[in-house]
């Protein structure tokens, strides 16, 4: 066993990897805000206020209610953890750093784990606001992750037939790509997953249509209710980490294309020059998603989100599913 | 009154109106501390003039969001708290526990003529006016409903005690 190549590199590169992606993330949240401002004709904040209430939040008085138990502490420390164990798991425009390690469904599991740790959370503050943000948001987590997992079980079976090293590995996407499976059909199965996976985002950073969990005129913030201080500020950067994680994973499958290899890098600033191109596209993604998705559409009701997202996304799954499974089923 | 906007703000310039000017100096403070005031607002039994006033200041026209305030829906969340109307009987025990709940370092600023002296109220058997006695108050706006400018006014000077109150020391207001 080679310690340096199997302990030290992987553990510098998760570390530069996650300073990375939480300023990236948080900063991406000031530019949403500014960009919705703007759609409002508002100024709006500048760029970097994430960072700000970030430091704001930091060192405020940390309060812990009479009726919270010590999972409400432990809450928020274990789903900045696991944010930051799921980062060795995502595809950031290069193969990701555990991606011998695992495949997707410990990506999943890990993606899901942080929705499971906020509920938590919220279930053990003993707050009443909480306790119906948490039913909402573990309601809108078993609605919407059948249509992804389906869609992502797809396109990796599909993609495996290609000819890949290591089948369902989140390495996959950057050896074949859904678009090179070539058949018409696979082209429009291609765009329906597409909007498939678009909703899928929306669900996960819980915007527009699906901010029920955390709806703030509503049920008073819903999950974060109780949290403040550290706690508080943990949870928002897990929730940016979260939102960059889960667009990460869009860009991975529909548009996983690197520049550096147009410049002729290799090596550690190859993987940079991929980083840093791979953000933009997840911030293009994201603009879409986010920021044009909040403007433009309100809040529904969890029944009606329910609804939509298995009536609607789950059966656009199904189809573009099969269309992209077709020719090789038959 | 009707606030009057020139076609070219721009040119204002060279003489800037009360809420210019107040705004660059909530800008200033904002920069100071370093910090993004989240507000939390309670409302103790108000007629909701206050409270249309104080949405007015969150409004595209003035905008507070560019100050990185927010309108935020949690006690635990908040930095500064708005108290509008002449604190029933009813909603007494909800203004302490949501003055206890809030975290250090706060500040708590009365908004309009009901929880500064009591209004129409005063002396009322079913009214706690002056705020004050209930909980601690650092900052009065009085009016009935006082103006968005006049509520601007009370964030300045709340947002200089709190610098006060972290840093220790105010910046020198400075005039272009």
């Amino acid at each position: 066993m080679d310690v340096v190549s199997n302990v030290v590199y992987p553990v510098a590169g998760l570390l530069g990897l996650y300073a990375f992606v939480s300023l990236a993330s948080l900063v991406w949240e000031g530019i949403d805000r500014k960009l919705v401002a703007r759609m409002q004709r508002r100024i709006g904040p500048p760029i970097l206020q994430p960072i700000y209430d970030f430091l704001k939040l930091a060192s405020k008085e940390t309060i812990i209610p009479n009726t919270a138990n010590y999972m409400f502490r432990a809450a928020p420390i274990l789903a900045l953890a696991t944010a930051i164990a799921l980062l060795a798991y995502t595809p950031v425009g290069f193969e990701p750093i555990l991606s011998g390690k695992g495949d997707v469904i410990v990506f999943i599991y890990l993606l899901t784990l942080i929705s499971f740790f906020k509920v938590l959370g919220a279930v053990s503050s003993g707050n009443p606001y909480a306790k119906i943000g948490a039913a909402r948001e573990a309601a809108l987590m078993v609605s919407r992750e059948p249509a992804m997992m389906l869609a992502i079980f797809t396109i990796m079976w599909r993609i495996g037939k290609l000819g890949v090293d290591k089948p369902f590995s989140m390495a996959t996407f950057y050896q074949h790509n859904i678009w090179e499976i070539g058949t018409p059909m696979s082209f429009v199965g291609a765009l329906i997953l597409l909007y498939v996976f678009a909703v899928w985002l929306a669900s996960e950073i819980e915007v527009g249509f699906f901010n029920i969990p955390d709806a703030e005129e509503e049920i008073a913030e819903g999950l974060l209710v109780e949290y403040s201080g550290r706690y508080l500020a943990l949870l928002k950067l897990t929730k940016a980490l979260k939102g960059y994680i889960a667009a990460s994973l869009v860009v991975a499958i529909f548009f996983p294309w690197g520049i550096s290899g147009y410049f002729g890098l290799s090596g550690l600033s190859a993987n940079v020059v991929d980083l840093l191109f791979h953000t933009l596209k997840v911030f293009v993604v994201l603009f879409v998603v986010q920021s044009v998705f909040r403007a433009v559409t309100g809040r529904l009701k969890i029944t009606q989100a329910v609804d939509f997202l298995w009536k609607n996304a789950f059966l656009a799954s199904l189809i573009g599913s099969l269309l992209i499974a077709m020719e090789v089923i038959m | 009154m009707a606030i009057t906007v020139p076609a070219n703000q721009n040119e204002q310039k060279s003489n800037p109106s009360e809420r210019e000017r107040l705004e660059k100096r909530i800008a200033q403070l904002c920069r100071f501390l370093g910090r993004s005031p989240w507000v939390f607002h309670i409302n103790s039994g108000s007629c909701n003039g206050c409270d249309i006033e104080i949405i007015a200041a969150l409004t595209p026209r003035y905008d507070a969001e560019r100050f990185g305030v927010k309108l935020v829906g949690s006690p635990r969340h908040t930095d500064i708290l708005l108290v509008t109307g002449p604190v029933t009987n009813q909603s007494l025990e909800r203004v302490k526990l949501v003055y206890e709940q809030t975290p250090e370092p706060k500040i708590v600023i009365a908004v309009g003529a009901c929880p500064t002296g009591g209004s129409v109220f005063y002396e009322s058997p079913f009214t706690n006016a002056p705020l004050d006695r209930v909980i601690p108050v650092d900052v009065y706006v009085p009016g009935c409903p006082p103006r968005p400018e006049a509520i601007l006014h009370g964030v300045v000077l709340a947002l200089e005690k709190l610098a006060r109150m972290i840093k220790g020391e105010v910046p020198e207001e400075v005039n272009e």
